[in-house]
């Protein structure tokens, strides 16, 4: 989806910059991570892919120090050998600069100030000059094309922004490495540092990546997104079950069989979601309304009206910031909206008074985007997690019946699929997949007449995806009308029976049946903006 | 295409998705982490016996006699309760620092319309429980309703609070109070002991109740816990959230009631330095029998653990200034186990 060229074939590849030879580890005997070796040269993007629980993030935290691996690893980096564990923050001194999911940003502070966080918590700026600093910072931001005003507060940037923000500090980092060691080389880590950008910002840090790497550093992308390395990287290793399922050069997977491989290499199967796709379309819903949403404002949202057939799967899409994002939390009363009316069978609400109690009890169900945040309660336990929004029907006698509600726990994580099924278990011990099954689960269980999904696929690997679809497509057809709000719009294609597209707030297409496509969602997305923004345009001329 | 098909597509597509394997290690983590949990379930408790035994032996004549338990079990049921109290609003995620104002509060209302307006008792007891339904509904509605950090809230009513008690009171302990309710308090025993040790117990059979056997109790801690959760998931997080509060001030009036019977007298700056010990109570009390929440029976064992210490600290003739040095200590110590205690669940991510 990258609009540039392919990938850098004749680049000066130079000697290795990062060489794992050997890393293994094991927690409590099971292995995260077996014998497995990687090397990256100077000038080099590498991407290390794959799904959850693969060990992909086993081995970067073996990189920064957190976990040790088994001894008889050998590290070189940037020249510097070693076959002992690192110690915490030592991968500094020897030129590697990692950018995790999280991005280690501090929202309340401004640009320059997130630029220097190193260096002011080092105690190396002693006498602080702000202006100084703001223009350095300009500079440097510009150097990379990046248009932010170092003034800026970070949490006003848009999601990414901040990452470009990270990168850019990184790559800051490993320049003043080079400058205090004299060195040369540097590694660049990011650590599924784009997960949750959307294709337009994904490839907007691949164009800054591929400058990075023309200062002669390598950089490792970490990610379970093939689509987002491919055209970027020169070089890809998969890992799956923690050993190294395939390394591969560039040339061997370009092409759509290289890329069908790499896919199997993921996920150790053949996946064919267009004919689902389309099955799952074809196969018939009612055609009395559902549910219908009537004139809702507020948010990133100007206008949206929409009715949901009995059964069906409607999406609804564009690009980031275009609206859709905020549909599912405002009829749910997450997000304030001004005005609108949400009708479910016969029975009416007015959404500018919602709250999520009265969306839960006229028949709703959320399953938000940041699941960290505002899907579970990671400390506490699966069950409880699960059963919260009908603990009250446990109740009997002024006593909680634990064991019926364990039952009830028990019957969904199997029939969910939730890995491992162990409802005392704490919610933070599942990955991201299992996590989101029991999201879906729980909230499957409340029988809702109104499902709404917000990106509910975000950090879940392949075959936890496929499931997920699996599992809101089924609810639809057993009845629940469903709203499925993503910028992904290969999994739209997978899952929704009609796909609305917004722009700038309002609604600007209509896609069912054959036009149900990732590359038509794609394209009437884009189109979309650029109509909304000629309107607007005439509208201030005139 | 038929449903039929489709439905044999989807069937195919869940059979042959790969499944995720569970964490073999699942299994033996888990035993291994319940007998570690049993183990810190009651550490308090066998380190209170060991400070029974220590004290015991040094002081086989006073500190092991009856007397002194059965008073130390009387005597601390006004605690036990103020303790009790301000659980609810911590399990909620809000604190309440105005608890030991509301008690002197209660306690001086009792003494004032009782000993010096002449008001039947009962109707005192009933002005008090009141007021420390008012005090609360003030804190819960700046807090909750205005959306204000319960600390900055309570510090600020609990000034308030003593404020009005030293001015209803003219600054001076009032005594004279109804032997009717010395005698409900303190003058009636169960097995040697104060019946005001089982007003203790009942509040923490009812706390415990709460919050281990109704669906109540899971919504107020999913509200302390993971507060936009609890909303997302049809939880009235401000309804809990204020009832705490209230429940938590209307428990230190409670406590109050039992000050002024347990000393027939209400003293001005009764309550106040309670707070400390109270908190120190409930933060010890997160470390044990329900380890990493605040639960009724860990508050009651921390209660008596650390009255334990003090009575026999005291006993053995140790200046008061080491009170001081031993609550703020184990508050202080009380919050990083329970900080360890909850770190504990949060596994190592071998993703």
């Amino acid at each position: 989806m990258t609009t540039e060229s392919g990938p850098i074939t004749s680049g000066p590849l130079s000697a290795p910059v990062l060489k794992v030879d050997g890393a293994s580890k094991h927690f409590g005997g099971v292995f995260a991570l077996r014998d497995v070796s990687l090397e990256v040269a100077g000038g080099q993007i590498h991407a290390v892919l794959g799904q959850n629980g693969s060990g992909k993030s086993t081995l970067m935290k073996c990189l920064a120090g957190f976990h040790e691996p088994e001894p008889g690893w050998e590290l070189n980096v940037n020249g510097e050998q070693l076959d002992r564990p690192l110690r915490t923050g030592e991968f500094r001194q020897l030129g590697m600069s990692f950018v995790h999911q999280d991005l280690g940003l501090i929202p309340s502070l401004d640009v320059t100030e997130n630029l220097r966080m190193i260096q002011l918590a080092a105690g190396e700026l002693r006498h602080v000059r702000w202006g100084r600093l703001r223009q350095a910072a300009g500079r440097l931001l510009a150097e990379f094309d990046v248009e932010i005003d170092p003034a800026e507060t970070v949490a006003h940037l848009r999601p990414v922004e901040r990452a470009l923000l990270a990168i850019v500090r990184a790559v800051d980092e490993l320049r003043r490495w080079k400058e205090k060691t004299g060195a040369h080389g540097g590694v660049l880590l990011l650590d599924e540092a784009t997960a949750l950008l959307d294709r337009e910002g994904k490839a907007r840090v691949a164009r800054l990546v591929r400058r990075v790497v023309a200062d002669g550093a390598g950089v490792v992308m970490v990610s379970h997104d093939l689509k987002e390395v491919i055209g970027v990287a020169q070089h890809i290793t998969i890992l799956r079950d923690g050993v190294v399922a395939t390394s591969v050069g560039y040339q061997e997977f370009t092409g759509p069989d290289g890329v069908e491989s790499l896919i199997e290499q993921m996920t150790g199967h053949r996946r064919n979601v267009g004919a689902i796709a389309r099955a799952r379309r074809e196969s018939p819903h009612g055609d009395g309304i559902a549910a219908r949403i009537a004139d809702l404002r507020g948010g990133l949202v100007r206008e949206f009206s929409a009715d949901i057939r009995q059964g069906e799967v409607l999406g609804v899409t564009g690009l980031v910031g275009a609206g859709w994002e905020d549909v599912p939390l405002l009829v749910y009363g997450a997000k304030r909206a001004e005005a609108g009316v949400v009708r479910i069978g016969t029975d009416e609400t007015p959404i500018h008074a919602i709250t999520p109690r009265k969306a839960v009890e006229a028949g709703m169900g959320l399953v938000p985007a940041n699941r960290q945040e505002d899907g579970v309660v990671g400390e506490l336990s699966i069950g409880a997690n699960v059963s919260l929004p009908v603990i009250g029907r446990f109740m009997r006698g002024g006593l909680l019946r634990v064991r019926r509600e364990r039952a009830h726990v028990d019957a969904l994580l199997q029939r969910y699929r939730v890995v491992p099924p162990e409802p005392s278990l704490s919610i933070d011990a599942l990955s991201g997949g299992n996590q989101q099954k029991a999201v879906m689960a729980k909230w499957l269980s409340t029988a809702p007449k109104l499902l709404l999904l917000q990106d509910p696929t975000q950090g879940v690997d392949v075959a936890a995806r496929e499931r997920i679809h699996d599992v809101v497509w089924r609810a639809a057809r057993n009845g629940t009308a469903v709203l499925y709000a993503s910028a992904d719009y290969e999994e739209l294609e997978a899952v929704a029976d009609r796909v609305l597209v917004m722009s700038d707030g309002v609604l600007v297409d209509e896609l069912d049946g054959d036009r149900v496509t990732e590359d038509a969602i794609a394209a009437s997305a884009l189109r979309g903006r650029t109509i909304a923004q000629t309107t607007n345009g005439e509208v201030r001329t005139t | 295409m038929s449903i039929e098909t489709a439905e044999a597509v989807a069937a195919e597509v869940t059979v042959s998705g790969p499944e995720v394997d569970p964490p073999p290690a699942a299994k033996p983590r888990e035993t291994a982490r319940r007998r570690g949990n049993s183990l810190q379930k009651w550490a308090l408790v066998a380190i209170w016996i060991v400070l029974i035994a220590v004290f015991g032996a040094l002081m086989p004549q006073s500190f092991l006699s009856a007397q002194n338990f059965q008073s130390l079990l009387g005597s601390q049921a006004i605690l036990v309760i103020l303790t009790l109290g301000l659980v609810l609003p911590l399990t909620t995620g809000d604190y309440d620092l105005s608890a030991g104002a509301v008690l002197s509060l209660s306690a001086m209302t009792i003494a004032v319309l009782n000993a010096q307006q002449g008001w039947p008792i009962w109707l005192a007891v009933l002005a008090a429980l009141l007021f420390g339904v008012v005090v609360g509904t003030i804190n819960a509605v700046v807090t909750v309703l205005v959306g204000i950090d319960s600390l900055i809230v309570t510090l600020g009513m609990g000034s308030i609070g003593t404020g009005v008690v030293l001015w209803i009171g003219n600054s001076q302990t009032i005594s004279g109070v109804a032997d009717a309710l010395v005698e409900a308090v303190v003058g009636t025993r169960l097995f040697g002991v104060p019946i005001a040790f089982y007003y203790g117990l009942l509040c923490c059979i009812v706390v415990w109740y709460l919050f281990e056997h109704t669906s109540l109790g899971r919504r107020m801690l999913f509200t302390g816990r993971g507060p936009r959760v609890a909303r997302l998931s049809g939880v009235n997080v401000t309804r809990i959230r204020f009832g705490s509060l209230v429940a938590s001030s209307f428990l230190a009036a409670v406590a109050g009631v039992l000050y002024v019977g347990t000393s027939s007298a209400a003293n001005p700056g009764a309550g106040e330095p309670m707070v400390l010990p109270a908190m120190a109570a409930a933060f010890l009390g997160t470390t044990a029998i329900r380890p990493g929440r605040f639960n009724a029976w860990g508050t009651i064992v921390a209660v008596y653990f650390l009255s334990t210490g003090i009575t026999g600290l005291a006993l053995l003739g140790i200046p008061s200034f080491v009170q001081n040095l031993f609550y703020g200590g184990t508050l202080v110590l009380a919050v990083v186990l329970a900080k360890l205690a909850r770190r504990r669940y949060v596994r190592d991510d071998a993703s």
